[in-house]
């Protein structure tokens, strides 16, 4: 549905000096996919998106949402975005912001009002309805930012750091959000330094750094057995054991220990052997998501 | 090569912009109306003391103020309106909106910005005609001139050259109220020096914003010639015509250029 092909964007200053945000960048991503964007800060995310959003042209290549350039498609259907910087006129009242988004977004004019008061229960807004923008903390305008890509049935949402300023109760919401938001025909496209929701929320996580695309993680597939990775054990008793079984073990506090990378075969094997010697272990957990892992790769590669 | 088939159809949607030019009425009358108003209510109250001053120094002398004299006094101010107030109505249109982010909203709707700006500057033109209107009504009650479509239409006229030559500077620039400013002296300075030359630079003059000459306006709406004399004017077509050319020319291009820059900081 949307295909990112060969794309590049430099930026040029009036003094000449250039910069690439994005190089050679390639990518296609299909209807019902949950997809993430992850990059250190100035990897190129932000041009990513507003090639998406066809707020800027690629100085090379071509990005196109079901066949036709993005503006072309957001101005005969529209899309669903939440930008990193929630920007809205600071005089304007919550439901009025509202309410214009959703005759912006081609809402009827007799459904206006049941599309804002929807969002606005779904998103908890209800007190915040007649406060100005201004007046608003930035956890419950991140809210307002979310409640205006929520206005209209979108096919494609696009979500720059959704959970920017969320407390942990509306994080654990958003989720199931997205949850809910999934769909065959809908592609969610989420950008985000938290590595951890997007391993939680994504089928597929692109890492891109220095503008160019880096690796792209599939979540739906299994670790390997061969997969290397450092763990962290805690044992509840015989931590005499863990530094015996686990020769390159190193303290990390009462009871827990790190171990330095091993594949999964070794690590089992070597569990075994220490379970067999009366170690209670309480638990044993990646230091790394996967997805940080790969991360952490891709970008010191 | 077309697109692979979606699962479930898309329709077209578009915008209600025409609902949206309410929200579009209602920021002008709150942003721009009320300054508006106040400041030339507030300029049009000095004039207005000031005449009253005077006309007693002249009853003291046994002299009276003359209407070409009020008429004087109020062509100046109808200049500074012409040229001030459609700069503070369109100033901003839309480089406040990109350069403070809130056209990444507005434009993920489906929306296209030359159609959303033009009928933003529709919606301000509109509402520069009711402030004028309402400001010519008030003073119509307390000096000549009488009340007249005329000068409304002298205004008309000012706010699209002005206001057409401020709105290319927005699209291009996020100074765009202080070049346009610049961009009207310069063109002003160019026409008093050049006109009358010939060469290059004569037409130089025609290239430059004519609003220098819309004082030939003023001067048809309220009957009054450079001399200070009460005369039946005809109405200065050439220059009419080409303000208004001007002005649409300069919408005309800052729609295209909407196409062409980038709607929102890299």
């Amino acid at each position: 549905m949307i295909q990112f092909s060969g794309v590049s964007k430099t930026y040029r200053s009036w003094l000449g000096r250039t910069v690439n945000a994005v190089t050679d960048f390639s990518l296609t991503i299909n209807e019902g996919e949950v997809l993430g964007l992850a990059g250190p800060n100035g990897a190129g995310k932000s041009t990513l998106i507003g090639l998406l959003l066809g707020y800027m042209r690629p100085t090379a290549g071509s990005v196109t949402i079901h066949g036709v350039s993005p503006r072309t498609f957001i101005e005969r259907h529209g899309i669903g975005y939440l930008s990193e910087l929630v920007a809205i006129p600071p005089s304007w009242r919550t439901e009025n912001a509202l309410r214009r988004y959703a005759l912006l977004a081609g809402i009827e004019p007799a459904r206006v009002q049941e599309r804002v008061d929807a969002v606005v229960g779904q998103l908890g807004l209800d007190e915040h309805r007649k406060k100005l923008i201004k007046q608003l903390s930035k956890g419950n305008l991140q809210r307002v930012g979310l409640a205006q890509a929520m206005l209209h049935d979108e096919r494609i949402l696009i979500l720059d750091e959704p959970t920017h300023g969320l407390d942990p109760m509306w994080t654990q919401r958003f989720r199931d959000l997205v949850g809910d938001m999934r769909r065959p025909d809908r592609v969610i496209f989420i950008a985000s330094h938290n590595l951890d929701e997007l391993q939680r929320i994504s089928d597929r996580v692109v890492i891109i750094d220095r503008g160019r695309l880096q690796r792209v993680v599939d979540l739906k597939t299994a670790p390997t057995a061969d997969a290397h990775t450092p763990y962290r054990i805690a044992v509840a008793a015989g931590a005499e054991h863990v530094t015996a079984v686990f020769t390159d073990a190193v303290s990390a506090g009462p009871g827990e220990f790190d171990i330095p990378d091993r594949s999964l075969e070794t690590l089992n094997r070597e569990l075994a052997e220490l379970l067999s010697r009366g170690t209670l272990v309480v638990s044993v957990s990646p230091v790394h998501t996967a997805l940080e892992q790969q991360f952490r790769e891709a970008v010191a590669q | 090569m077309s697109a692979p088939a979606l699962s479930t159809p898309l329709p077209r949607r578009h915008a209600r912009l025409g609902r949206y030019a309410e929200w579009q009425a209602r920021d002008f009358v709150i942003n721009i109306a009320i300054i508006t108003l106040l400041l030339f209510g507030m300029l049009g109250w000095l004039i207005h003391l000031n005449m009253d001053a005077n006309e007693e120094m002249m009853r003291a002398r046994h002299m009276t103020m003359t209407t070409p004299m009020r008429l004087g006094l109020f062509r100046e101010l109808f200049a500074m309106f012409t040229y001030v107030a459609p700069i503070i109505a369109v100033s901003g249109i839309f480089s406040v909106d990109r350069s403070s982010g809130y056209t990444r909203f507005l434009f993920a709707k489906p929306v296209s910005p030359p159609r959303f700006y033009a009928q933003s500057l529709i919606v301000k033109f509109a509402g520069f005609l009711v402030v004028s209107a309402v400001l010519l009504f008030v003073w119509s009650r307390l000096h000549p001139p009488a009340f007249d479509w005329k000068i409304l239409a002298a205004a008309a006229i000012g706010f699209v050259v002005v206001g057409g030559i401020v709105f290319l500077t927005s699209v291009l620039t996020r100074f765009d109220g202080l070049i346009g400013i610049v961009v009207l002296l310069v063109g002003a300075v160019v026409w008093d020096k050049w006109e009358h030359v010939t060469g290059f630079k004569h037409w130089l003059t025609w290239i430059a914003p004519p609003t220098s000459k819309l004082t030939e306006l003023h001067d048809w709406a309220l009957g009054l010639n450079a001399m200070g004399n009460l005369v039946d004017l005809p109405f200065p077509t050439k220059w009419a015509m080409w303000n208004v050319a001007y002005g649409v020319a300069c919408v005309l291009l800052g729609l295209v250029m909407l196409r062409k820059v980038p709607v929102t900081k890299a």
